[in-house]
């Protein structure tokens, strides 16, 4: 049986190849944009960044509810202080700044109320064909041990151990996200690491993995 | 002192950022103390065990709703144009603080910012500028979810996606979307990716899970074209290229063709082809890139579904006619093609397609030369849908959505019993079914519950909620819940 096929075209040569100069996104001028009151602008800048901050956001406090509410919040403050962003920074680093400040005020929020988390579960990346259900159950619970041992530390000690080992930020980009020096973080990461593995001693799913 | 010297520079090691005599000196202490040696492993055997957890992401967010709220929220409002004072600031602050304790405010009790504004998630003007990518061939099971759709959707040939769309791909399944005649991308096996943006000449990627191939055509100057992974963006003008989001998130880049811009915040690099370069987290750019190997040919994946071979040969589309029945799989030249609806991409020529249902083998001969069909209008190949499971699915983002709009059930349950129990800490594992008709059927407390007041108040609360009807049949949930006094943490 013959059944219908075809078409027609070129693959394109390459001749017209070239690497682009400025940065990858034309940020600037999208920024410039938001910050002259252009509404639209600002819904393609919530919208290229709106990934990162979620992410970033659920690196710091974990799996929570109150993410939608904390990524809504940053954006508002996006949209508050955009003014005051001059381009003397990379327009990442600054909304890096942004994100971590509102998640640690988050964080000083439900150390002053009495508060019911509804924690959400965890979304794992796909099983891949080495990884046992063991396995996953054993993510899982050293994932939410990792948050109880965060929890444990100061908000800026934290942020520089999140953005440093689990985001894996050079210690520069962090000092200038945290508005610090790159001795300064590396002295916090010092600090905020020996609390952290302390913490984490104590939890069951990192039985054997620190001794 | 120098224990706490020599701990402190193994931090600094392992950005990089060690002088050589620092080096030097480090080397020297840790070969004579054995405790640094034992921080040091120790550190290393952490970073190892939070490798897989740098891999979970959060869990789908409807962004279309967060952005609803932020536009009802800045109705009106323009972008502030300078700041207070510090001083000021502060004093502003702990107005604020003060005025709060004397009213007794408390966020959690004071109404949630609506988020489901009615209006258009884009103004008109962001509508028209936006378009779509058309799915050229399909491969397993392959699904997309948007926000506001009602729950996920198979992902067949000619189906339009747009920005904001996730598409995961399952175990052996592969997607390709085609944005222009000669632009497009091919997700593989496992992976899960976002079209973070899809305007006219103008395409983002977010790579969240997987490996994504590419092949872009030449652009113009304000045309743009961009695969990101986490903070690492890889940014092309006419080329065709590999990222791999790896073990340990080493993200892995292939050039095949032309040049690409790797950037991670300030800093950036060049790969030209043929490349193959593997970015480590928190290791500079440059060093991906010095002694990079060569790309192989054709690791874009197998020859017949090659993108090399998409437009510069055929694109051969097919129709395989008749009842083939369920479950049943087709092959092109031996190559699986899954049992989905597909499109066939591949050189010109004849070529054998089989279809496969319970050893039966049945032969078409393709001829993909001679016919002259816009690249633009496919003809797409169906076969029978595979049949639906059995169990019944409830998207999980609805399922949260329904349990954060009760979380004043819970907070209550909580505080009526805080008052007994001024230091109540407790974490609940409530496992509920969610009926066919979407009302729960059954709660009740899987793991924890330590205080039977609570259990008791959550279960009453858990049946009285309503969640939208599961496709296929009831569905079991399990869903922790924690609580903590106040001035204690999660």
């Amino acid at each position: 049986m013959r059944a219908t096929a075809v078409l027609t075209g070129s693959w394109p040569t390459g001749e017209a190849v070239r690497p682009m100069s400025g940065p990858p996104s034309a940020v600037p001028a999208l920024v410039a944009r938001v910050q002259g009151g252009d509404a639209a602008a600002f819904g393609q800048l919530y919208r290229e960044h709106r990934d990162v901050v979620a992410r970033l956001v659920f690196r710091v406090l974990g799996p929570t509810s109150e993410l939608e509410d904390v990524v809504q919040e940053v954006f508002l403050q996006v949209h508050r202080s955009i003014g005051r962003f001059r381009g003397q920074s990379q327009f990442s680093t600054w909304l890096h700044r942004v994100t971590v400040n509102v998640a640690l005020q988050q964080i000083r929020r439900r150390k002053s109320q009495p508060i019911a988390y509804v924690t959400d579960p965890v979304d794992l990346p796909e099983e891949t064909n080495d990884e046992t259900p063991l396995d996953r159950t054993l993510t899982r619970e050293r994932l939410a041990a990792v948050y109880r041992a965060l929890d444990t530390l100061a908000p800026k000690k934290r942020a520089v151990l999140v953005l440093h080992d689990l985001e894996s930020v050079p210690a520069a980009e962090i000092a200038r996200i945290v508005d610090s020096n790159v001795l300064t973080v590396r002295t916090r990461l010092f600090y905020a690491r020996r609390e952290f593995n302390l913490a984490l001693e104590k939890e069951p799913a990192f039985r054997g993995v620190l001794r | 002192m120098t224990h706490w010297l020599a701990e402190l520079l193994l931090v600094s090691r392992e950005d990089g950022a060690l002088s050589p005599r620092g080096s030097a000196w480090l080397e020297n202490h840790l070969s004579g103390c054995a405790r640094c040696r034992a921080v040091r492993d120790r550190g290393v055997a952490m970073r190892e065990a939070l490798t897989p957890l740098r891999r979970a992401g959060p869990p789908p967010i409807d962004f279309d709703s967060v952005e609803r709220a932020v536009r009802g929220k800045l109705r009106g409002a323009a972008p502030a144009g300078g700041s207070l004072p510090r001083p000021l600031m502060f004093a502003a602050a702990a107005a604020a603080v003060v005025l709060a304790i004397v009213i007794g405010t408390r966020d959690d009790h004071a109404p949630r910012p609506a988020r489901t504004i009615p209006g258009p998630v884009a103004t008109a003007e962001e509508e028209r500028a936006l378009t779509a990518g058309l799915v050229t061939l399909v491969q397993g099971s392959v699904f997309a979810h948007r926000p506001l759709d009602r729950g996920e959707r198979r992902v067949v040939p000619r189906m339009q996606v747009r920005e904001g769309t996730r598409i995961v791909t399952a175990t052996r399944a592969a997607v390709v979307v085609q944005t222009s005649p000669l632009t497009g991308f091919r997700l593989e096996e496992r992976t899960r990716a976002e079209i973070a943006r899809l305007r006219d000449r103008d395409l983002r990627l977010t790579l969240l899970h997987g490996s994504v191939g590419s092949s872009v055509a030449p652009l113009r100057d304000e045309d743009r074209f961009e695969v990101a992974v986490g903070s690492l963006v890889v940014a092309v003008r006419g080329t065709r290229f590999s990222v791999s989001l790896e073990a340990g998130d080493d993200v892995a880049v292939e050039v095949l063709e032309g040049v690409v811009e790797v950037s991670r915040y300030e800093e950036r690099t060049i790969l030209r082809a043929p490349a193959r370069a593997v970015f480590k987290p928190g290791a500079p750019l440059a060093d991906a890139v010095r002694g990079a190997p060569e790309a192989s040919p054709g690791a874009l994946g197998a020859p017949s579904l090659n993108l090399r071979d998409r437009w510069s040969e055929a694109l051969a589309s097919l129709r395989v006619p008749g009842d083939r029945g369920t479950g049943g799989e087709v092959r092109v030249d031996g190559t699986p093609m899954g049992i989905t609806p597909l499109l066939v991409l591949r050189e010109p020529g004849p070529a054998t397609v089989e279809t496969i249902k319970a050893g039966e083998i049945t032969r078409f001969e393709m001829d993909v030369s001679g016919f002259d069909v816009e690249p633009t209008t496919p003809i797409v190949a169906e076969l029978p849908a595979p049949v639906a499971p059995a169990v019944g699915r409830l998207e999980s983002a609805k399922i949260r959505r329904v349990v954060q709009s009760h979380r004043a059930d819970v907070q209550r349950c909580y505080e009526r019993r805080l008052k007994r129990e001024w230091n109540l800490r407790d974490r609940v594992e409530m496992r509920f079914t969610v009926g066919a008709d979407g009302h729960v059927t059954d709660a009740r407390a899987q793991r924890g519950g330590a205080n039977a007041g609570i259990v008791e108040c959550l279960e009453a609360a858990v049946r009285s909620w309503t969640f939208d009807r599961p496709d296929g049949g009831p569905v079991t949930v399990v869903y922790p819940l924690s609580f903590a006094p106040a001035g204690a943490s999660e």
